[in-house]
């Protein structure tokens, strides 16, 4: 178990600070998908934010700033040596379920409970927190007991921490949280050797519940007509199909090529909030089919780079880490182009690197310092 | 596995995590491969149908309203025409505050004069991109709304649209209103020419595409659209209607019809005999143009404000419609003795009589088979020659000359005058003739006497007058016509209206007889209650029972006069119907004739027909008043003197201060000039007396009593028992001493 001293003095970090081996394809990358999700944020945001902030820059001064403050919290991180989180995981998963239980009591907008009103980050969201507070507490339990995880007792210790971030993420609601947090916790799990008949009967249990509720009781009944006939509730309810009508209105206009680079017409008011959720419609609508295989592709890159790190890493806290943060970013990147390609009901999820936003931008850049911490220390090769 | 060496205890990744890193990644990349897979068929196979789709959100499609043309009349005097004003259009969508809501409905709802609650309302519709809130408005209002809209910052929200659009106006208001008719809220002409020439004057609409953004703003430079197609303006009308002589028709017309409480009002139609073109024609009650749904008439007003819950709204309704009918063309009635005119022609063309040699007897009733008519005369005219009966208007000698000609020969020349056909005016909705309505080639005898003195028959105005213009021009019938040209928007012709002679029905010699016993008849015998100085008017009176039981149990007449003038050459005919008067005398000689009177002496001058006096009218003629003032007294006198004119002097001063009539104005013969010779005598005001009533001398006397001029029109020179029956100056109006009031006289003999 997870104070078992054998076990833990081989993951005792060294030191504190660990700053060799810079990884430059890793920043390479990253740096990529920043700055063209600045460019594309800038594109898509101008319009929207000169008619309802009197001000074409709004959106990008604030994200150029985000990315500043998220750049140093990256390098910051990445000279920190990633064995000290052991000390740390378990009390984030704490702060992190706090802070979940306390959104729940923040006044809601439209009835959604997820942000915290803070003075100087604005709104913060307690469950971009959780991601990561179930990433450390699963590569620690994992890389601690790797041997026991097998067993059926660990199989519910762990669900049960998965299940309470994932209840109290539901009941904001904020179902593409949630997923996401399922997904995270779902691949770490199996990665590090979970009992897999019961993950198995577990996840067939899940896909059982969630189409219990959705076909026979009703749940989301809107999302999901919209979701399959998307034209046909527009024309009912213009407001209702809205968001998801617009966003195929967008990339169905880019063809292979698409209208050109800030020529979306779809950004100038008719999508909401185009520098959010819905800020790779108006990618796919500039530059076609060819521009978002593009962005896929780089995203790519950095989840192989993401992976090598993993398979490289010096341990399994800082594989399990490396595995959890890049499966993050594959996830979230997974759901945000299936929504707005409406390949699955609409939860609003924002693009990593691209959608505006302060919380989310500057986390997922301190996780990809943790990211870089963990390659400092791994391997060149693996047999 | 077995190569992994890195020990059982090693804390090192194992081989097996990277294996399920994999398998676990591959699911995933799975997943994406099955979204990139959707986004292909999204974004290339169905690439069309969505940008067609987004396209048209993009793009806004203004229909651009097209001019409708005007409507001149004859002169170039324009009778309707449209003008341009703006349409108000809120998109509630865009408004994102419940304060913007607040402020819109508390300060527009002021600026356009709208009910603030409604606007409100309207307000709240958060889905609804197009809201009208205001149409028809004018420059200086929309002038202020542009302001509020860009003092308070609402000039880029697209809340509010303002469109230019074409408001109908007719300068006139109620002048020619049943023949212009007017259009509905859309411009679609409704009643009269602007329904039967709507194609004409409405035009093509254009379009206006151009590219808008979500809230219906602007798109930026870089992604504006415009596409106009131009929309093509309508023709414009150029009317036969002289708006002149439509408003001495209307002037005349109206004061019988009030004078006489008429309750089924009143037509007059004036025709160019030779051209067929309609001159004026007028009916009242009529409405107003400018707010054709408000009912006009006071009376009918005052009797439906005393109904209530269904029974008002009906009555309002039948009220509406009927004042928009233009009884001219649309209602049928019985003619009476005015169709004498054409038994006199028919009888002479067939020789059945002639003018000189043919005598009648009338002992004041006639025999056909069972049946008596009377004549309007209990104890008959007696022996009688044919412009005799014409004159005395004798229903016996008529029925004689029907049974003569017979029914055959009678529906022929019945035909023949168009009585059973639509004329064919240019204009909506002419009522049809049907069998019902007349009798047919098999008439019995006594329907060939009813028919012959113009009984138990129906017919429209319009064929009546187009009938008495084959009469006036020699024989043809013509199609009459109120539309005389079309005109592009740049002025050009497009078409001209041709006289149409559809055939002739009488000789020319015949029309001639008739036309000389007419006007004899006006001159001193039964129809001279349309005697106009100066010129030779030929006409006929006519008064019907109608036969309609009303509901009152009173007996009640269409009374009508036909006329045409000069004699010699008939350049125009008048005709006048009053349908229901309720004055004590009702015969059409006293309804119709003096509105037939007052039209032709005003309209005959201005037509530029020059007139004939007779030795006896010239002598009763005007003279031009000399211009004495600052003269002496003295001399004064004998200037006017000089001019057949008496004097009357007021104050006591010696030279003339001011003079009434002033120099240069026209009055009778034997006027009287009153001089005001001191300060305190300048100006001295009298009362007009009452004149109506009086016979000429009369007249006369109570004129020179008051020092008042009076100019005297219609009869009443040569009739001893004709009375005054309008004076342009009404009882106790306040005129300076010496001023001219003109009178008209009329006789009270009663000729059906």
């Amino acid at each position: 178990m997870a104070n078992e001293p054998s076990q833990l003095s081989h993951a005792k970090p060294s030191k504190i600070f660990y700053a060799k081996n810079f990884d430059k394809f890793l920043f390479l990358f990253v740096l990529l998908l920043l700055v063209v999700g600045l460019m594309c944020l800038f594109s898509s945001s101008h319009a929207y934010a000169n008619y309802y902030e009197n001000d074409s820059y709004f959106y990008i001064k604030k994200q150029l700033v985000f990315a500043l403050i998220g750049l140093l919290v990256m390098f910051a991180a990445s000279i920190v040596d990633y064995h000290i989180y052991h000390k740390f995981a378990a009390m984030f998963y704490g702060v992190s379920v706090f802070l979940l239980v306390l959104v729940l009591a923040m006044p809601s907008s439209t009835g959604v409970h997820r942000w915290i009103y803070l003075p100087v980050i604005n709104n913060f969201q307690p469950s971009e927190l959780a991601k990561f507070a179930i990433i450390l507490l699963f590569a620690h339990i994992i890389s601690l007991n790797y041997k026991s995880m097998g067993n059926t007792k660990m199989f519910f210790i762990t669900m049960a921490l998965l299940g309470v971030v994932c209840g109290l993420t539901i009941i904001e609601p904020h179902l593409s949280g949630t997923i996401l947090l399922a997904g995270i916790g779902i691949i770490m799990l199996f990665v590090g050797g979970i009992n897999r008949p019961l993950l198995g009967l577990c996840i067939a249990a899940g896909i059982a519940a969630v189409a219990f509720l959705v076909f026979v009781k009703g749940y989301e009944h809107d999302r999901i007509e919209v979701w399959l006939d998307p034209m046909g509730t527009f024309a009912k309810d213009r407001d209702q199909a809205w968001q998801t009508v617009q966003s195929l209105f967008a990339i169905g206009s880019g063809g292979i090529v698409g209208l050109g680079i800030g020529n979306s017409r779809q950004k100038h008011l008719f999508l909401p909030e185009p520098q959010n959720d819905f800020i790779y419609s108006v990618i796919c609508e500039e530059l076609g089919f060819v521009g978002a295989l593009i962005v896929i592709v780089l995203f790519l890159c950095l989840i192989i780079k993401g992976l090598s790190i993993a398979r490289r890493a010096n341990d399994k806290f800082g594989s399990m880490i490396a595995l959890g943060i890049t499966a993050q970013i594959f996830i979230q990147l997974l759901l945000n182009i299936a929504v707005v390609t409406n390949s699955m009901p609409n939860t609003g999820i924002g693009l990593p690197f691209f959608s505006y936003g302060g919380t989310s931008l500057i986390m997922l850049l301190g996780e990809i310092g943790v990211l870089f911490s963990v390659s400092r220390q791994a391997k060149k090769r693996v047999k | 596995m077995a190569q992994d060496n890195r020990g059982k205890n090693s804390t090192q990744p194992t081989r097996q995590m990277w294996f399920r890193t994999l398998f676990s990644f591959v699911i995933l990349g799975l997943f994406l491969l099955a979204i990139i897979g959707h986004l292909f068929y999204i974004q290339v196979i169905q690439n069309e149908y969505w940008s067609t789709q987004a396209v048209s959100q993009q793009l806004n499609d203004i229909v651009v309203s097209p001019h409708r043309g005007t409507i001149y009349d004859r002169n170039g005097t324009v009778l309707a025409e449209s003008m341009q004003v703006w349409t108000v259009i809120m998109a509630p969508s865009n408004i994102k505050q419940e304060e913007t809501r607040e402020k819109i409905a508390d300060n527009v709802s002021k600026l356009l004069d709208i009910d603030r609650d409604e606007l409100y309302e309207k307000t709240k519709r958060s889905e609804s991109q197009y809201e009208k809130i205001a149409s028809k408005l004018e420059y200086p209002i929309v002038e202020k709304l542009t302001k509020w809209i860009e003092d308070n910052e609402l000039d880029n929200t697209g809340i509010f649209r303002i469109v230019t659009d074409y408001k109908r106006t007719y300068p006139f208001g109620s002048l020619a209103s049943t023949v212009i008719g007017f259009t509905g809220t859309d411009y679609y002409g409704l009643y009269g020419l602007e329904a039967e020439y709507n194609e004409t004057l409405s035009g093509v609409a254009g379009r206006l595409v151009t590219a808008q953004n979500g809230v219906g703003g602007d798109m930026p430079v870089t992604l504006t659209y415009e596409k106009t197609v131009d929309a093509e303006n309508g023709n414009n009308l150029v009317l036969s209607i002289d708006s002149n002589i439509q408003r001495i028709a209307e002037k005349y017309l109206e004061e019988s019809v009030i004078n006489n409480a008429v309750t089924n009002r009143g037509v007059s139609i004036v025709m160019n005999v030779k051209t067929g073109a309609i001159l004026a024609m007028a009916v009242k009650g009529d409405f107003n143009l400018n707010d054709p749904w408000n009912v006009q008439d006071k009376s009918v007003l005052t009797t439906i404000a005393k109904l209530s819950g269904d029974a008002k709204n009906k009555a309002l309704v039948e009220a509406r419609q009927k004042q928009w009918v233009n009884k001219c063309v649309s209602e049928f009635y019985e003619p009476g003795s005015v169709f004498k005119i054409f038994t006199s022609c028919m009888a002479l063309e067939e020789g059945v009589a002639d003018t000189k040699t043919t005598t009648f007897y009338c002992p004041g009733y006639k025999e056909v088979e069972d049946s008596t008519i009377v004549c309007w005369r209990s104890w008959g005219h007696g022996e009688q020659h044919f412009p005799d009966i014409i004159s005395n208007s004798c229903n016996p000698a008529f029925i004689t000359l029907g049974l003569a000609l017979g029914g055959e020969r009678f529906y022929k020349y019945f035909v023949g005058f168009g009585f059973t056909e639509p004329t064919g005016i240019d204009t909506l909705s002419e009522a049809i003739s049907n069998p019902g309505l007349y009798h047919g080639i098999d008439m019995s005898n006594v329907d060939v006497a009813t028919s012959s003195i113009g009984q138990t028959f129906k017919i429209t105005p319009i064929q009546m007058i187009t009938a008495i213009s084959a009469v006036a021009n020699g024989g043809y019938l013509l199609e009459p016509y109120l539309v005389s040209e079309i005109k592009d928007d740049n002025g050009n012709i497009i078409s001209t209206t041709n006289t149409i002679k559809k055939r002739q029905v009488v000789s020319t010699e015949t029309t001639k007889q008739v036309t000389e016993m007419l006007a004899a008849a006006v001159n001193g015998g039964g129809s001279k209650n349309v005697y106009v100085a100066g010129y030779r008017v030929a006409g006929k009176s006519g008064t019907a029972d109608k036969t309609e039981t009303r509901l009152d149990g009173s007996n009640t007449v269409w009374g009508s006069f036909g006329t045409f003038a000069p004699a010699d050459d008939p350049v125009i005919a008048c005709l006048t119907i009053i349908d229901e008067p309720h004055s004590s005398n009702r015969y059409g000689s006293h309804v119709a004739g003096p509105v037939c009177q007052g039209i032709l002496s005003e309209a005959l001058p201005y037509l530029g027909v020059e007139p004939v006096y007779t030795a006896e009218e010239l002598a009763s003629l005007s003279t031009t008043t000399p211009n004495v003032t600052g003269k002496e007294v003295s001399t004064a006198n004998t200037i006017i003197a000089n001019n057949d004119l008496d004097v009357h002097i007021l104050g006591n001063g010696k030279t003339v201060l001011e003079q009434v009539p002033e120099s240069g104005h026209s009055i009778p013969r034997g006027g009287t000039v009153v001089l005001f010779t001191d300060e305190e005598s300048v100006g001295t005001i009298v009362t007009v007396p009452k004149f109506i009533g009086m016979t000429l001398s009369q007249a006369n006397t109570t004129a020179s009593k008051y020092h008042l001029n009076i100019d005297v029109t219609g009869i009443g020179l040569e009739s001893g028992t004709a009375t005054c029956v309008r004076q342009n100056w009404q009882e106790g109006a306040r005129l300076e001493m010496g001023s001219v009031i003109q009178l008209t006289f009329a006789t009270q003999d009663s000729i059906a």
